[in-house]
């Protein structure tokens, strides 16, 4: 049986500035099939894809979640091949001769337009001849409502052959996970019993994953996060430096390069460029109330969610919380939500930060998911 | 490199000393504006994290195959998928349930997504 969602086809509004080529959706016959793990991330997004039948990787990339149509009247040859549509870091680097648009805000669809567009970029990733049927796991926000998963599916409609659409808490569970130790006694599983913090652009997710598929009283998704870090820094920064001229992107920079919660590091100088001339700001409680905004929304949730553990489960659930997610790169993140656990009188818990790969990690459980997944379990997007 | 395997402080310190200083000298000497050359070393750090980062997944991939291949006697490149050191401490959970097999999982999500009403799915 294949399970089959009944869509309504999107609207019809062909993009007219679209340069990618067309996705054949006729009845021709596919050469091959090719399964895809995706994470459709609200800054950045990350798609793996390999073929069925073995662990080989063919395609790996992290690509920004933006897309920038070309303004009227740019110059012959100024674009690279004339065209139309930019994606991810092409669309920043021409950010002078296109106009920016961001498919996704809070972790939902923002502009169906340009999600499409992009998914179609995605495709075009993995299967350039477009002859390929394409499986694809794509990473859903924890507990996304009725409208927020239309709106993906609608924008993944006749891109994707066969879709799973699952939250992306537990693909991070999934991709975390080591499937070489999984048989070792003393490894902490993190599919059998973990509590994943994934912080990402748009919301902050929490998720208990304990060994049977979560729930949605095992999930909790706060619409705060990267982003709202961003826009809070903007706003200090606006207050303590009017005029100072920095963009978004540079707001971002710093937070990703200062970033820390906890006590004041304070002073923390941080050198900026304003109308080409170098500056020195001392941004250190700037940076500091910014980053433990994102405490005071997030251990609230986490406290819930350990409440909502079964209570035998409890003691070994607190050894294995994760942190993941671009937050997870904050400094002293997990030292902080660690002590305020044992301050507040949990046993001995111990939070992790993910490491290196995580912005890959969702991708990679969906691909492991892609793999996994049986044929009568993928979904078909219907018109 | 260094931030891949999580030397923090010495990426830091990289990035405030050295770093720092060619970028000054870069600037002074470049026909193009500061910000120009501040974007273009942004893009150049994009790139080059993009390229370090699928090496290591690459060579994360690559560990595992080349252990089941290699020949016996020969010991498995000691690259893990993730890093966990705070894995192997002794606590195990109460009761340890079998290996979890994903397609249950699926099973699972598609019976809750059959059992909720469209109005309420995943709705917190």
């Amino acid at each position: 049986m294949t399970t089959a969602t009944i869509e309504k086809p999107p609207v019809a509004t062909p993009n007219v500035a679209s340069n990618q080529p067309a996705i054949p959706r006729t009845a021709q016959p596919k050469t091959k099939t090719i399964l895809v793990g995706f994470d459709f991330g609200t800054n950045k997004s990350c798609v793996l894809a390999g073929a069925p039948g073995n662990t080989d990787i063919v395609v790996s990339k992290v690509v920004p979640t933006l897309v920038g149509y070309v303004k009227d009247g740019i110059v012959d040859g100024i674009i690279a091949g004339n065209a139309r549509t930019l994606f991810g870091e092409e669309a920043l680097r021409a950010m002078l001769h296109v106009r920016l648009v961001a498919p996704m805000t809070h972790g939902v669809v923002a502009d169906a337009d340009a999600s499409r567009d992009f998914l179609r970029h995605i495709r075009s990733l993995v299967d350039p001849a477009g002859t390929a049927e394409i499986r694809a796991v794509i990473g859903m926000p924890a507990n996304a409502d009725a409208k927020a998963r239309e709106d993906i599916r609608r924008a993944a409609f006749g891109l994707f052959d066969k879709v799973l659409f699952i939250p992306e808490p537990f693909l991070a569970a999934l991709g975390f996970r080591d499937d070489s130790r999984v048989n070792q006694p003393n490894y902490l599983d993190p599919v059998v019993n973990s509590l994943f913090i994934d912080i990402g652009g748009g919301t902050s997710d929490l998720c208990l994953v304990q060994g049977y598929f979560p729930t949605s009283q095992d999930q909790i998704s706060i619409p705060f996060a990267g982003d709202a870090i961003d826009e809070l820094l903007q706003t200090e920064l606006d207050r303590i430096y009017p005029n100072n001229g920095l963009s978004r992107h540079m707001v971002r920079e710093i937070k990703e390069t200062h970033g820390y919660v906890g006590p004041s590091r304070k002073p923390l100088d941080v050198k900026v460029i304003i109308g080409g001339k170098s500056h020195t700001l001392e941004l250190g409680d700037t940076i500091g109330r910014a980053g433990n905004a994102l405490i005071e929304k997030i251990y609230p949730a986490l406290m819930t969610l350990i409440e909502r553990a079964p209570s035998d489960s409890v003691v070994a659930l607190l050894q294995n919380i994760i942190v993941t997610g671009g937050g997870s790169q904050i400094k002293g993140i997990d030292a902080v939500l660690q002590k305020k656990l044992t301050d507040d009188g949990y046993e001995a818990p111990k939070v992790k930060l993910a490491g290196h790969d995580f912005k890959r990690y969702v991708a990679i459980g969906a691909l492991k998911a892609a793999r996994a997944a049986r044929d009568n379990q993928w979904q078909v997007l219907l018109g | 490199m260094l931030e891949e395997r999580g030397e923090d402080s010495a990426a830091d310190a990289l990035r405030g000393g050295e770093l720092a200083t060619a970028l000054a000298a870069l600037r002074a000497e470049a026909l193009e504006p500061p910000e120009a050359v501040q974007l273009c070393f942004d893009y150049i750090l994009v790139e080059e994290r993009e390229r370090v980062a699928n090496a290591a997944v690459l060579a994360e991939l690559l560990a595992p195959m080349l252990g089941t291949r290699a020949p016996a006697g020969i010991a498995a490149p000691a690259v893990h998928a993730t890093p966990m050191p705070a894995a192997d401490t002794p606590t195990t959970p109460p009761e340890r349930p079998r290996p979890v097999n994903i397609a249950d999982f699926i099973d699972e999500m598609l019976a809750q997504e059959r059992a909720e009403p469209p109005g309420h799915r995943r709705a917190s």
